[in-house]
């Protein structure tokens, strides 16, 4: 049976006028928001309430803080597009995957990474990479309790593995003339949840894979599109509205008045096209473990880009490790080319390099299929039978194509 | 086989297939001559590797491809850029052809082959002596102007143009031509403003 669109219509409509709603008082708060963050002058003040909220006594405070006092950036100051490098060599990495199906039989995953490799400053055709991995050993297929692994850990050794792959190319690559920027579609603080099998041994690859592109000379950001949930520099203006008596004593996960509002309304009223704002770190037990098990090159920091070209802004969060957070040089670089490959594709400001990262990582429903068949004739040539459970098969059967019957 | 010789005279792989005709593949930096509106080309038929499909290439598509309308709406396209979507990027081309005629290794028939080709068979083009042969009697012509889903007129004198440009020699040209008007005369006698049209289409 299809989904029946007559029952859910009523709720789509529900769904669109509580989308379109609007904090009457949003404008205001906005306002409020902007004009504290563009006071927020004083750095001083600022580390000040940050060394309150970092004291055991106080917790809960997930927001921005400036970086170190000697490459502290004024809070509210923007910077315009730099130019770009005459060479630069960007590196970007995506990945795919195939998750394991406890219906089937053969049981294993697969995941896929897309490498892609654009240079700037030379006629040279961009080079291109796909790097296939198939898993089916019990080893990789089961934790600890020989069940078998969940998807959040076939997502976390495809992160991994996509930041290791990226290390790789750019330690090949440290020798090439001109600047070296690895671009990676997600969040530089990357954590395992406890449900993750194998998480420090993930960890540990990931740290290796950090610490080969700091060698390598790499300046490396996480491109984050678009980041809806962020509110990181919102948490920060609530910290400096706050009587400092009161910071003792309130919980800092709220946002008090600013509740209603994200880092992105923020910065699409302050940023003109192609600029970023001041660096900062997040303020979070995550970042601090980075800082203190990783080393203080590797503490995870981020600016807002708006990458649009025209009036219509586009804000994203760009993460960078210390490493290049305190060289100017890089981090003008970083910033560059993230504008000038977001001007690639026209009306959707992304990173070419990285749209074309995925598009050699995507493994589609297609390619799912014909792995299969692949792997169907290789246990057909050893006597083996594949199989699905009875369930999945009969899933299958009634989800499947139907003949319309014409009177 | 000098390497490289057959992919050099491949046009593409089948992809769908029917006696009277078949759509094949291929990637968008091996478009050439081979794959003109009126080439003549080749497939083997099924389970026969001596029995080949003729057919004519009556429409060559270049998929549509979002990501390539995102880049045309930007101000300038990179150089690398335009370098990337020609040479790496996968940009499939479908090329349909119709068939018009069959060979074994002795000679070559017009009309429909026995079987249609299997998928993924190499599609080649003709060799110069297999479009003379054909070419010489005429004969597929009645199939091409009466086929409904071609511009028959059109490929049919494209075609034409092709074969002697290929497979004739500069002297023997003309004579091709003025055979194959003739030929024309007689099977459109019935039609004159299609026949002046077709004649004015082959005119050298």
């Amino acid at each position: 049976m299809a989904l029946e669109f007559n029952k859910i219509i009523d709720k789509v409509e529900r769904m669109g006028r509580w989308l379109a709603r609007r904090d009457p008082n949003m404008d205001d708060r906005l306002d409020e928001a902007l004009a504290l963050y563009e006071a927020s002058t004083d750095l001083e003040n600022i580390q000040k309430r940050i060394r309150i909220v970092r004291q055991s006594s106080v917790s809960g405070y997930r927001g921005a803080a400036p970086l170190d006092s000697a490459y502290a950036e004024i809070l509210p100051e923007r910077f315009a597009r730099p130019a770009l490098p005459p060479l630069v060599t960007i590196l970007a990495c995506d990945g795919s995957q195939i998750y394991p199906d406890r219906h089937t039989y053969p049981r294993y995953y697969l995941l896929n990474i897309g490498l892609f490799v654009y240079y700037t400053g030379v006629n040279r055709r961009p080079d291109q990479f796909t790097l296939p991995q198939l898993y089916y050993t019990g080893k990789a297929l089961r934790d600890t309790r020989k069940r078998l692994i969940n998807r959040r850990t076939v997502d976390a050794r495809r992160s991994v593995r996509e930041v290791d792959v990226l290390s790789q190319h750019a330690w090949q690559l440290r020798h090439e003339a001109g600047a070296l920027v690895t671009f990676v579609d997600n969040r530089l603080l990357f954590f395992t949840g406890g449900d993750v099998t194998g998480a420090d041994k993930i960890m540990n690859e990931y740290r290796r894979a950090l610490v080969r592109l700091h060698r390598s000379n790499a300046i490396l950001g996480g491109y984050v599109d678009a980041p809806q949930d962020s509110r990181q520099v919102i948490r920060l203006l609530h910290l400096l509205s706050m009587e400092e008596e009161r910071i003792y004593h309130s919980d800092m996960r709220g946002l008090g008045k600013f509740d209603a509002l994200t880092d992105i309304h923020l910065f699409r009223a302050v940023l003109r096209p192609g600029e970023r704002s001041a660096l900062l770190v997040q303020n979070s037990p995550a970042n601090y473990e980075y800082r203190e098990s990783f080393g203080e090159d590797y503490e995870i920091a981020f600016f807002f880009v708006n990458v649009s070209r025209d009036a219509r802004p586009h804000i994203a969060r760009v993460d960078l490790p210390m490493w290049v957070a305190r060289d100017k040089a890089a981090v003008d670089t970083l910033h560059a080319a993230v504008v000038s490959q977001c001007a690639i594709q026209g009306s959707k400001p992304y990173p070419y390099a990285l749209t074309r990262a995925d598009e050699l990582a995507y493994v589609s429903g297609k390619d799912r299929e014909k792995l299969e068949e692949l792997i169907h004739l290789e246990m057909r040539k050893h006597l083996m039978t594949p199989g699905m459970t009875p369930k999945q098969s009969m899933k299958n059967i009634a989800r499947g194509f139907k003949r319309r019957h014409k009177l | 086989m000098v390497n490289g010789y057959l992919e050099d005279l491949i046009v593409g792989r089948v992809l769908r297939s029917s006696t009277t005709g078949f759509d094949c593949g291929t990637h968008s930096t091996r478009l050439d001559d081979r794959h003109s509106f009126g080439a003549f080309v080749e497939a083997p038929i099924a389970n026969r590797d001596d029995v080949y499909a003729i057919g004519l290439i009556y429409a060559v598509r270049v998929d549509d491809d979002p990501l390539v309308s995102e880049l045309v709406r930007a101000e300038t396209v990179e150089d690398n850029v335009l370098r990337d979507q020609r040479e790496n990027r996968l940009i499939p081309v479908e090329i349909s052809v119709i068939n018009i005629g069959w060979r074994n290794t002795e000679r070559t028939f017009p009309g429909l082959p026995p079987r249609p080709p299997m998928s993924l068979a190499d599609v080649t083009a003709c060799d110069r002596l297999v479009v003379s042969h054909f070419t010489s009697k005429h004969d597929f012509f009645r199939l091409v102007l009466n086929a409904a889903e071609v511009p028959s007129d059109d490929l049919l004198a494209a075609a034409l143009h092709y074969a002697s440009a290929r497979a004739y020699e500069p002297d023997e040209r003309e004579t091709f031509m003025i055979d194959s008007g003739r030929k024309l005369v007689r099977l459109l006698s019935h039609d004159l403003k299609r026949l002046a049209h077709l004649l004015e289409l082959i005119r050298p």
